[in-house]
């Protein structure tokens, strides 16, 4: 029987040897610096990316903005009055399941939940005027 | 290949091309490109072991330089920024796309250390592809640390951690190593660095 050896220990030497430059290294192919450079070229005559239009689109961003404004302060103030107009008597005869997103904190969240929705409603309907435009 | 260490003069001209570059003389990047091709390419090829792939990654390095070489302040050699900036994008690639789907334990061993110097060759091609499959933080610093020719200083400057960080991780690497080259022939994969660290293992 011919036994294998044991396997010497690794050693520094061994990575050392494994990793240096000399053993460890390729040259660059010839016409790698050309190809290199035939991509910057590409990339420096391609055509600078077209500017957001800020002109055309600020006045409509002004008035979305101020749109949300006003639904934010609106929207609060109306469900509040409508909570007080509408007496606590109406409410309170409601089923419990149905009076609760009403009152307190699920209220707010009602509230909050509805007005994102119309400004995601008229985000999308913003969006389809503009494609439809093209 | 120490290329981080630049003489003044070396350092200098680096600079007078970046300015010329970002001043608008895309011409004079070529300058940059021939002098780091084969430090950058060799420092993908390190991470990959595969030419054609490394020439890709080096070239992708080269116009990611280009793309933000108005960001260089000169705050570093530029060679510390190259190369940083090289790194991160070599790591993401082979993050993306493993240079080696084997996990440490299956990396092939030398066979029989009697055949001295075809065992040397072969050990020291297990011993590269091993390191692949360290995992990512101990690959990066024995990497960095054997790509600048075993200088712990600017393999840190290179990875932005600090040195004694670098210390650790290739101590740590180095240890797996040589677990790896000291376990019995055909280790049981219950001993396998996965079952050692499940996390990292295969994450880079």
């Amino acid at each position: 029987m011919n036994a294998i050896p044991p396997r010497p220990p690794l050693t520094e030497a061994d990575l050392d040897r494994a990793f240096s430059s000399a053993s460890d290294g390729i040259l660059p192919s010839s016409g790698f610096a050309a190809s290199v450079m035939a991509a910057v070229h590409e990339e420096t005559s391609a055509p600078a990316p077209i500017p957001f239009p800020w002109k055309r689109a600020l006045p409509g961003l002004i008035a979305a903005a101020v749109a949300i404004g006003i639904l934010l302060a609106v929207i609060p103030a109306t469900v509040q009055s409508a909570f007080t107009s509408a007496g606590q008597q109406s409410i309170l005869s409601l089923p419990v399941h149905h009076t609760a997103p009403l009152l307190g904190e699920h209220g707010n969240e009602a509230i909050w939940i509805s007005a994102s929705l119309a400004i995601c409603l008229a985000c999308l309907l913003f969006c389809h005027r503009l494609i439809a435009r093209r | 290949m120490n290329a981080d260490v630049a003489r003044p003069e070396s350092a200098a001209n680096d600079e007078a091309l970046v300015a010329r570059v970002v001043a608008g003389d895309a011409a004079a990047f070529e300058g940059i490109v021939r002098r780091w091709q084969s430090p950058l390419l060799n420092l993908a090829w390190r991470f990959c072991r595969d030419r054609g792939r490394a020439e890709e990654m080096a070239q992708e390095a080269f116009l990611r330089a280009f793309r933000n070489l108005a960001q260089f302040r000169g705050d570093s050699a530029f060679s510390t920024w190259l190369f940083a900036l090289a790194t991160n994008l070599y790591r993401t690639e082979v993050r993306r796309l493993p240079a080696t789907p084997l996990s440490l334990d299956e990396i092939a061993e030398p066979s029989d250390p009697r055949m001295a110097s075809f065992e040397d060759s072969s050990r020291d091609e297990s011993l590269r592809r091993a390191v692949l499959a360290l995992p990512a933080k101990y690959r990066d610093a024995v990497l960095l640390f054997y790509f600048h020719e075993q200088d712990v200083p600017a393999a840190a400057r290179t990875l932005r951690i600090p040195e004694g960080t670098v210390k650790a991780r290739l101590f740590r690497g180095r240890e797996l190593l040589r677990v790896k080259f000291s376990r019995p022939r055909r280790a049981s994969k219950s001993a396998s660095l996965a079952a050692d660290h499940p996390k990292e293992a295969r994450t880079p």
